[in-house]
């Protein structure tokens, strides 16, 4: 579903993403997981198809993300780090654009929204303008624009900043089950959450993939937790530029 | 290109004005204004006319009041557009929603020319509102003599014209920008440029003054209100207008790049 080959994005001199590498076949869920910085948020603003790769190949759905943009774009549902939403407008009316923006045909709109609406909690709240929902119920809407057109491949970038202990667990099964239908990239601070919720994990450190496996493969049956695992293989990874001292939240 | 999308981004700017108090705060205040304009400009012209009339001089013609009016309108619309213009592009960047339009199935033009017709649309609204002054000139001017009204339609395809040319530039200057203020400034001072140009071109000689003329947007809409409709008129705006949309097409598309 997704192909990324020596995938290089560089930022004047600063250097991203350095040749990575990575398949994620239909139904899975990947977990991208590395420090601030590491190249999580670059890795799906390229795979959405937002940004151009400095260098490299990626295929998603079928389509080439350079080649033919707008097939990719068809086919990705994407929810950056801040929810992109417009306050002034309420939330069924801005799910409503989003759909059409992302060319579902016109008979399915309302089908579709009421789906989504449903499935990601906004039953009780379609109707009120967005500005005046709270953080949580905004990342809610941000989700739900994500899903809205069905795409086959979703990517989430944090999908549970914000949002209070009840919503994260509920976010967390509403991802759970998308597997059926999509295949879901998130990326996420939160280690439990990788083991909760993905079946692969993709650790990415200073624009480099240090592990690609699953939740196991992390701690090697040695019996350390997730947390020492992190922070071995992070703080193994030599020139980090400064290895976490505190245990990241 | 997909007109149905230019439709949808169109259709979303139009609400987003009246969804918040711009759209009403700038109709309003450009009627009011106008208005006034219009009643002080009669007032001036009732005067002068009784002072002409004492002095056994020319009366001054509906047409001379109209050219001095609808030249003010002109001046007006400099101030206005630039507000309607300003959020065109860094509201999205404001509110982080122009990731949502470029990973969306559109192309780059398709924004583009949605953002620009909503501007001018809302530009078209303000000047078919001013549409009472004529009408209220027709039906009021002694002896029943109104304004010529193919004058009144070249003056307004002027006005239309300047519109979508200021629009334009102010999306070019929206897109570029991060905040509404720097668009706002920016805008001004570039509309004010091409205000200048006039009196540039009064001050100059030779091959200069006649490139100057042809660039002043004054001295284009001059010709139209007194009811010429020149070639050289339709390639300024046409290609102002064309040149401004490419600049804000190419604008956009460096957003991947520049975020």
């Amino acid at each position: 579903m997704i192909e990324v080959q020596k995938l290089v994005k560089n930022y004047g001199n600063h250097v991203a993403l350095r040749s990575i590498s990575f398949k994620v076949a239909k139904g899975e869920i990947v977990g991208l997981l590395g420090p601030n910085g590491a190249g999580k948020s670059t890795t799906m603003k390229i795979l959405s198809g937002f940004m151009p790769a400095t260098s490299g190949e990626v295929t998603v759905a079928g389509h080439n993300v350079l080649d033919n943009p707008l097939e990719v774009k068809r086919n990705v549902g994407y929810l950056p780090e801040h929810p992109p939403v417009y306050p002034e407008l309420r939330v069924r009316e801005y799910l409503d654009y989003v759909a059409s923006l992302k060319q579902v045909p016109s008979s399915e709109i309302k089908a579709k929204v009421d789906f989504v609406i449903e499935k990601c909690g906004l039953k009780n709240r379609a109707t009120q303008i967005i500005g005046t929902l709270s953080k949580g119920y905004q990342q809610r809407v941000g989700i739900a624009q994500a899903l809205v057109h069905s795409p086959q491949v979703v990517i989430l970038d944090e999908p549970t900043v914000g949002l209070d202990p009840v919503q994260i667990v509920e976010i967390r099964n509403l991802i759970k089950s998308l597997a059926e239908a999509h295949t879901v990239i998130l990326s996420t601070h939160i280690l439990p959450e990788v083991v909760m919720t993905c079946n692969r994990v993709l650790l990415i450190n200073r624009g480099q993939i240090l592990v690609d496996g699953s939740v196991e493969s992390l701690t090697k049956g040695s019996g350390e937790s997730l947390e020492q695992a992190y922070l071995r293989i992070v703080s193994q990874d030599v020139e980090v530029m400064s290895a976490p001292t505190t245990t990241p939240a | 290109m997909n007109f149905g999308n230019i439709f949808k981004i169109w259709k979303k700017e139009i609400k987003s004005y009246f969804y918040t108090p711009m759209a009403y705060v700038f109709l309003g205040a450009f009627s009011f204004v106008i208005g006034i304009m219009f009643l002080l400009f009669l007032r001036a012209v009732d005067f002068y006319q009784k002072q002409q009339s004492m002095m056994g001089n020319e009366a001054i013609t509906i047409d001379r009041f109209c050219e001095a009016f609808y030249g003010n309108m002109n001046m007006l619309l400099l101030f206005v557009v630039p507000f309607f213009t300003m959020g065109l592009f860094t509201d999205e960047l404001k509110k982080n929603t122009l990731v949502l339009l470029l990973t969306s199935p559109i192309r780059h033009i398709e924004i583009v020319l949605g953002k620009f017709f909503s501007g001018f649309s809302m530009v078209a609204i303000m000047l078919l509102l001013t549409l009472i002054f004529p009408v209220f000139l027709t039906l009021y001017s002694q002896g029943g003599n109104g304004p010529d009204l193919g004058v009144v339609f070249t003056t307004y395809l002027g006005l239309f014209l300047i519109g979508a040319f200021y629009v334009a530039i102010g999306l070019f200057w929206s897109s570029v920008s991060s905040t509404p203020l720097i668009a706002v400034m920016l805008t001004f001072a570039t509309l004010f440029g091409f205000w200048l140009i006039s009196f540039a071109a009064q001050s100059s000689a030779g091959t200069l003054q006649a490139i100057l003329n042809q660039l002043a947007v004054v001295e284009q809409f001059n010709g139209l209100m007194k009811g010429i409709v020149e070639a050289k008129t339709l390639a300024f705006f046409f290609s102002g207008i064309g040149l401004a949309l490419f600049l804000t097409h190419r604008s956009v598309e460096s957003y991947s790049w520049r975020t």
